[in-house]
């Protein structure tokens, strides 16, 4: 009844057994490991253009307009809050998002190599 | 009293400072430290991140230069967020321990390991500069002890703790450090602000002055600048001349002050300047781009970079996130890590701005790198500011000697094959790494750690952080243009790290004087250019695992191939 068939090449499709996506990976199918990296640098690339944004935008805004260093908020200038206080605030909120984003994304890898 | 002080705190910082190991047997350490929390990491990396320069350091350069220095905390906590996003859970995935094992494995070249390791060696000695230095002014404040007491005092810590090799890493006692560091920072900020606003005689806007009678003491030969004239008492040799503690009317302008000498400022009388040392009137003082630095939005530029792109190259960070458990835990850490950094990038301006009103007469001696321990004293006079002093000065001495051993262990875990390997190896390369910086120690010109630190972080951006960028991302990188980016970033940096260093009375003017103090905005994009145009010169030579590393660093933990586990 079955019959015998020669086996050339890895095996493919449904035929094959459930697979650990380090056979996706090598050779030929490396596709979903791209299509990952992709992602994960798109998320690093848009980190980092923040970071880039507000330390290359900042010391350009603090020397272009020295009036701002006059504005004082409970008594402390402008420059010496923005830059001890709210900065930081801003790397901690970027620092979480990337995480979670990059979480997510292998999270959904990890998904779809399953469901393969 | 004070030696009494001064002893307690050498003995609770060594026995604070953490047994870290040195990977002379290597596989026992790694699957020793395999298993710390994110929590717990992040604790012990920001622990010796927060080390000299950030907790001394900085509020000096703040006192010293006023707004434009907030950027380097700024640039310090950025250069975490850039290695979280770029680096961390790739790296981590690829199971390397230090940077040169990273290079080898994914370029698969001796020759890139053995300049990475280079590269390292010369990154651990700047590193270390700064820490003998503040370890020094540190024990010098605190006990009047000469201020190579302190390297000495620092480098035999490093060599007892790390030199046996096989002590296993505790990550724990690190991250108890920082919560200490953390406690020796907040509780005088809170004192400080409050005693600050109680007083409330004090005003930033105006040129510095002493507010109390002060007494000065010379600790070497310097050249001085008083803006105004000045009725101080004397003992010792000014101008070539001796005083035995008679009052002398002093004319403004420059004075030379021999080793040793002691004056006493009456209140309100201008605060002489060491020649180091611009004078900053109280608004230029506290606007940014107004201190009269040559090109200063260049320099600041520069140092943002340097910090930003340098952090992933210093040795000790990368090396600690190998203790996590996985690449998604390795992010996780460093996301932790911004947060812990974040709190602390609000004490450099708040000391900065207290010691220029408590302590200005560090602007006579030069020894900024103090303020923090000699505000206590100022501003709260009696047990209250012992107490505080001892604190800070305990979590200070923890840091430089905490924060020397994870330097030389990462650094010798990196050279150590080149001499040998194993255990004689990593003895040998302990060595190398701290005889230099204690060598070069009496001629470096700059007291300023945090200054000195930057040079450091110039040369890992411009040497290392192409190296990790391009090999995490880039299938084309090749052997060859990894080396060549090397070489092209980091001599050029290391060259105008050592004239910073040595060079007295400090780096000419103009462009070439500022370039030379922050070389990082040429020579990291040069090292980026020159590693992307060689790599693209040299297609034939991409290795061939390069397909299979880049499916293990990305890939989700465990699915990879052939994981860490």
């Amino acid at each position: 009844m079955s019959e015998r068939v020669t086996v050339t090449g890895p095996p493919s499709g449904s035929a094959r057994p459930p697979h650990s996506p380090a056979e996706v990976s090598g050779g030929a199918g490396a596709s979903p490991v791209r299509s990952l990296m992709r992602v994960q640098a798109a998320y690093a690339a848009l980190t980092c253009a923040i970071v880039a944004l507000v330390s290359g935008g900042l010391p350009l805004l603090f020397a272009s307009e020295p009036a701002l260093s006059r504005i004082r908020i409970l008594g402390v200038r402008l420059p010496w809050l923005v830059l001890s206080a709210v900065v930081p605030v801003v790397w901690v909120a970027v620092a979480r998002r990337h995480v979670r984003l990059a979480e997510r994304a292998e999270r959904d890898f990890a998904a779809m190599a399953r469901h393969e | 009293m004070i030696t009494m002080l001064a002893m307690a705190l050498l003995i609770a910082s060594l026995a604070a400072v953490p047994a870290r190991g040195g990977p002379a047997r290597a596989s026992g350490l790694y699957t020793a430290a395999r298993e710390v929390s994110p929590w717990w990491n992040a604790s012990a990396i920001s622990g010796e991140y927060v080390s000299a320069a950030a907790f001394l350091g900085m509020a000096g350069l703040v006192l010293a230069y006023g707004a434009d220095m907030l950027w380097l905390p700024i640039g310090a906590a950025a250069g975490h967020v850039v290695l979280l996003a770029l680096v961390t859970a790739p790296l981590r995935r690829s199971g390397a321990y230090t940077v040169s094992d990273f290079a080898e494995w994914r370029l698969g070249s001796r020759r890139v390991r053995r300049a990475v390791s280079a590269c390292v060696l010369v990154i651990g000695w700047f590193y270390l500069l700064p820490q003998f230095q503040g370890a020094g002014v540190t024990l010098s404040v605190i006990s009047g002890l000469p201020v190579w007491m302190g390297w000495l005092v620092v480098v035999a810590a490093v060599v007892v703790l790390v030199l046996p090799g096989g002590v296993r890493s505790i990550t724990g006692v690190q991250a108890v450090q920082f919560w200490l560091k953390l406690t020796a920072v907040t509780i005088p900020a809170l004192v400080f602000i409050a005693v600050w606003r109680l007083q409330n005689d004090a005003d930033a806007a105006r040129p510095p002055y002493f507010h109390r009678d002060t007494t000065v003491t010379a600790d070497t030969a310097a050249g001085i600048h008083l803006t105004a004239p000045a009725v101080v008492a004397v003992t010792g040799v000014l101008d070539g001349r001796r005083h035995d503690g008679e009052r002398l009317r002093l004319a403004a302008g420059r004075h030379q002050v021999r080793a040793g000498t002691r004056m006493r400022f009456p209140a309100g009388s201008p605060v002489p300047h060491t020649s180091r040392i611009a004078l900053l009137r109280g608004d230029r003082w506290a606007t940014p781009f107004a201190g009269g630095r040559e090109h200063p939005l260049a320099a600041t530029y520069s140092v943002l970079l340097a910090t930003i792109l340098g952090t992933m190259g210093l040795p000790q960070i990368t090396v600690r996130f190998y203790t996590n458990s996985c690449g998604s835990a390795a992010r996780r850490t460093a996301g932790l890590v911004v947060l812990m950094l974040a709190v602390f990038s609000l004490f450099p301006a708040l000391f900065g701005t207290l010691g220029r009103l408590y302590t200005p007469e560090l602007l006579m001696t030069g020894e900024t790198d103090a303020t923090l321990l000699l505000l206590p004293q100022r501003m709260l006079p009696g047990v209250t500011g012992d107490l505080l002093t001892a604190l800070v000065a305990t979590g200070a001495f923890a840091a430089f000697t905490s924060t020397s051993c994870g330097v030389v262990v990462a650094v010798s875990g990196s050279i150590a094959q080149g001499l040998g390997g194993g255990a004689r190896g990593f003895r040998a390369a302990v060595l190398v790494a701290v005889a230099v910086p204690l060598l070069v120690a009496p001629w470096a010109c700059s007291p300023q750690s945090a200054a000195l630190v930057t040079v450091a972080f110039a040369v890992a951006a411009s040497s290392l952080a192409p190296l990790l960028v391009l090999g995490v991302w880039w299938r084309r990188l090749t052997p060859a243009a990894a080396t060549a980016g090397i070489l092209a970033g980091g001599v050029p940096a290391t060259a105008a790290g050592l004239a910073r260093v040595l060079g007295d009375p400090g780096p000419g003017s103009g462009w070439l004087g500022t370039l030379v103090e922050q070389p990082a905005i040429v020579t990291v994009p040069l090292a980026f250019a020159v590693t992307v145009a060689v790599s693209l010169l040299t297609p034939g030579r991409i290795p061939d695992r390069t397909e299979r590393a880049m499916a293990r660093m990305h890939l989700p933990d465990g699915l990879g191939p052939d994981g860490p586990r």
